[in-house]
């Protein structure tokens, strides 16, 4: 009897025990997600719903808003503008990815792989590019391609190419494609590192085996890296996927759109609807806004659906 | 012990957040002075809103207050100040608050002094929190308009009464008799005066008056036809006659070409007519003979070369850079350009300015943008009595010549004090920029005029509108596209925009 008693004492002082790890535990989760959290409630969530109500609305911030209703979305199919910064965005999402991925990934391959002296220089050299903030990066290369006292030209005319001044960011031929370079200079050097990071995890066994059995560097780098670090490749070309649609800084420093509008996307629209220097309209800038999500959305379940999350194990 | 610790880092995370999310006005505060006795200078100031007219029945009383302007001189009183810091810099406004405070040592300023206000005023107005908002602010804004929509939303303190008052060190000057008619217009609105303008700027083409006269060129157009001789002859130099930042490819027509249309109606009699229809949006805009000729005259001096090529890369820099390296004759910018590139400008430069005549009449009104926003604070009305008294004599101190001369001597710019060109050792502190404007003003017949518009457009239409027109800027101006069809198809949108915007009577 008396052990039975012992028995329910020692099981019920455990139970207060895991009651009392429970609490504990709960306050801890308590403590560390509801200030994130609250903040993310707060500053991304709540402006973003908000958005949704500013897109119905014909306002500018400071006089009496107007209900509108969807027309802000009726007159944006009509846009001209719209469809034009899209294709733009289009053009962008196809190239700047892609560059920066590939050029990403041989960078960091070359560097796990060679085992040059001056490894760790590089990394730091390749990543700098990063600590650069947008307008500073915008800023250099606007001088790179000044027409009269750029870097680019000059280059050029010391290999007997005549730039004769051209402009590069001052001709609709050419400003488009100019801007891609120095978005994909500023984009390389994060997911450089990433990868190389990622690499290095690999166990080099797989590789002496590879070179044991005849393997080519280029098929190690197909065959062997990148099945492996498939997953950090698919999060880092999300990553670079919208943030080449949302972002728009470099452009609006480097040619704010022109000439002509011939490097005006999506993100720099909305933004000159919104606070742009002769118009004022939160409303159609927020409806801007909510199509841009859209797009997001979409591009992210098209990489979901033709780049699944395969995991793999070594 | 460990739950102590557990509670009191709960307690310090939670604080830290809500710190975090209150404490958020105070960003470039570099000159306040103190900024929690805001509360007590609004909570007193209602009992002491008539501080200034109520009758003193006692010596007592009467020493407690100022005798020029019958304010308390106990009541502490903060005055939260957004300023601008423009290309002008804030030297002047720092030196003006120091002055100020010495001499009223019951007032203190809490600034918020930073180059992009319009990113901190427009929320906090959105937000709609009078307690938060500045008490005074440079009407700074992203987009045209919306000052004047605060005027209609009743939401700024008139400042009518600041007209009839003596400046101070004055004996019988009223601040109405040393400003001109054309900034006296240009601040009035529905009726009422939303700000008095303490300084200005003006716009047009600036150059380097020795490279004009190393080349003999000149330097003084009276005419249109002039104007394009004297292109010409810049033009077989081989320098290119006009730059301007097709990056921001409004300097070229707002500071230069938007302003002949007003030149061509006063010489044919019906400025006053076009201006009214300018302010009111009545009529055509853009399609008026007027608007097409000033476009087709842009298109023909670029067909001529008269612009740099690949001018829609230049930034604001690039171009301003043009003229001083003498690769380009003209810029066209606002006369802060003195002071912006004052440590880039080489020995020897020489600012000069030029508009552009409109007509081939050498007694023709030559029109000059002009603005006075830059320089210049609003009241917010709902703020308490005692506060607004004292944002108003803090605005009518800035109008003493100290405080002006700081104003053209180190912000570079325009005072707006007509007497203060009396002394001519006062012009001698204009910055060469400013000074070139007074100097140009002396031998043409000129009037400053702002684009200022009696109501603002919202519509989607209006944004496609002027997408179209300040797209084509630097295609016209390279020669590439001819402007009338897309000024046909801008008028379009405009008109529609304007229908649906025109306030309701």
């Amino acid at each position: 009897m008396a052990a039975e008693v012992k028995k329910i004492a020692v099981s019920m002082r455990k139970r207060a025990g895991a009651g009392k790890v429970k609490r504990q535990k709960a306050v801890f989760l308590l403590i560390a997600i509801v200030p994130s959290f609250g903040g993310y409630l707060l500053f991304t969530l709540y402006p973003n719903i908000l958005s949704i109500y500013y897109s119905l609305l014909n306002w500018d911030g400071l006089s009496e808003p107007k209900f509108v209703g969807f027309s802000n979305y009726i007159f944006m199919v009509s846009d001209q503008f719209v469809w034009r910064a899209l294709y733009h965005n289009l053009l962008y999402m196809i190239v700047v990815p892609f560059a920066i991925l590939i050029i990403s990934l041989l960078l960091a391959y070359l560097l796990n792989n060679k085992p040059y002296r001056e490894n760790g220089f590089y990394k730091v050299l390749y990543f700098f590019t990063n600590i650069l903030s947008a307008v500073v990066v915008a800023l250099l290369w606007s001088f790179i391609f000044d027409g009269s006292f750029g870097l680019l030209n000059g280059i050029l005319e010391l290999v007997g190419i005549p730039a004769g001044g051209y402009y590069w960011l001052g001709d609709t031929r050419t400003a488009l494609w100019a801007l891609v370079i120095p978005m994909v200079w500023g984009g390389v050097g994060l997911y450089a590192v990433i990868f190389m990071n990622a690499i290095s995890g690999i166990p080099k066994s797989i590789y002496e085996a590879a070179i044991i059995e005849g393997a080519r560097p280029m098929q190690i780098l197909i065959k062997i890296t990148i099945p492996l670090i498939r997953g950090v490749i698919r999060v880092c070309a999300l990553f670079v996927v919208l943030g080449t649609i949302k972002g728009f800084e470099m452009i609006m420093i480097m040619t704010n759109g022109g000439p002509e509008g011939s490097t005006d996307v999506i993100g720099l629209y909305m933004f000159n609807m919104a606070f742009g220097k002769e118009y004022h309209n939160y409303g159609y800038a927020s409806a801007i806004g909510m199509v841009l999500f859209v797009i997001l959305v979409a591009a992210k379940l098209i990489l979901d659906k033709y780049y699944p999350d395969e995991g793999v194990e070594y | 012990m460990k739950k102590p610790l557990t509670l009191l880092l709960a307690v310090i995370m939670v604080v830290t957040l809500l710190a975090g999310c209150s404490g958020g006005n105070k960003n470039g505060n570099g000159g306040s002075t103190a900024d929690n006795e805001n509360k007590s200078g609004n909570k007193n100031s209602n009992t002491n809103a008539n501080a200034g007219t109520e009758g003193k029945t006692n010596t007592a009383a009467e020493d407690d207050v100022y005798p020029e302007n019958g304010l308390s001189k106990s009541e502490k009183v903060t005055l939260k100040v957004g300023f601008w810091e423009n290309g002008g810099g804030r030297s002047w406004m720092d030196t003006a608050v120091k002055k100020f405070s010495e001499k009223y040592p019951n007032v203190s300023f809490d600034i918020t002094s930073t180059p992009t206000l319009e990113t901190i005023l427009e929320p906090m107005i959105a937000a709609g929190d009078d307690e938060e908002m500045f008490d005074l602010f440079f009407p700074r804004f992203t987009a045209a308009g919306q000052a004047e929509k605060l005027v209609e939303a009743g939401k700024i303190e008139p400042q009518d009464d600041l007209w009839n008052r003596v400046l101070p060190g004055e004996t019988d000057k009223t601040l109405r008799s040393v400003i001109s008619d054309d900034m006296f217009e240009a601040v009035q609105f529905k009726g009422m005066t939303s700000r008095v303008p303490v300084g200005g700027y003006t716009a047009g083409l600036f150059f380097d008056q020795n490279l004009f006269d190393e080349h003999g060129w000149n330097k003084n157009p009276s005419t249109w036809d002039e104007f394009v001789a004297l292109l010409g002859d810049i033009k077989a130099k081989d320098i290119i006659p006009i730059t301007f930042p097709g990056v921001y490819a409004g300097y070229l027509t707002n500071y230069t070409f938007d302003l002949l249309p007003f030149g061509l109606a006063k010489g044919e009699g019906n400025f006053d007519t076009y201006l009214d229809n300018f302010r009111n949006y009545t009529g055509p805009q853009l399609t008026t003979e007027h608007n097409k000729e000033e476009w087709s005259r842009l298109y023909d001096l670029g067909k001529k070369g008269y612009f740099p090529p690949g001018v829609a890369a230049l930034n604001h820099t690039q171009s301003q850079m043009q003229v001083l390296q003498h690769k380009a004759a003209l810029v066209s910018t606002g006369d802060w350009v003195g002071n912006e590139m004052k440590t880039s400008t080489p020995e020897g430069f020489k600012w000069g300015f030029m508009a552009i005549p409109a007509t081939n009449d050498k007694d023709q009104t030559i029109f000059i943008n002009s603005g006075v926003t830059d320089i210049g604070f609003s009241i917010w009305k709902n703020k308490p009595d005692l506060v607004k008294q004292w944002s108003k004599e803090f605005i009518l101190s800035l109008y003493t010549f100290e405080i002006q001369e700081i104003l053209a001597a180190e912000a570079g710019a325009f005072p707006a004090r007509l007497d203060f060109g009396d002394d001519p050792a006062r012009i001698a502190k204009l910055q060469p920029a400013p000074a070139a404007v007074m100097e140009y003003a002396t031998k043409h017949e000129v009037q400053y005029i702002s684009f200022r518009r009696n109501f603002s457009l919202m519509s989607p239409e209006s944004a496609q509108s002027s997408k179209l027109v300040s797209e084509m800027i630097t295609a016209v101006a390279s020669g590439k596209k001819d402007p009338l069809p897309v000024l046909e198809q801008a008028e379009k949108l405009l008109q529609k925009s304007i229908e649906k915007d025109r306030p309701k009577k």
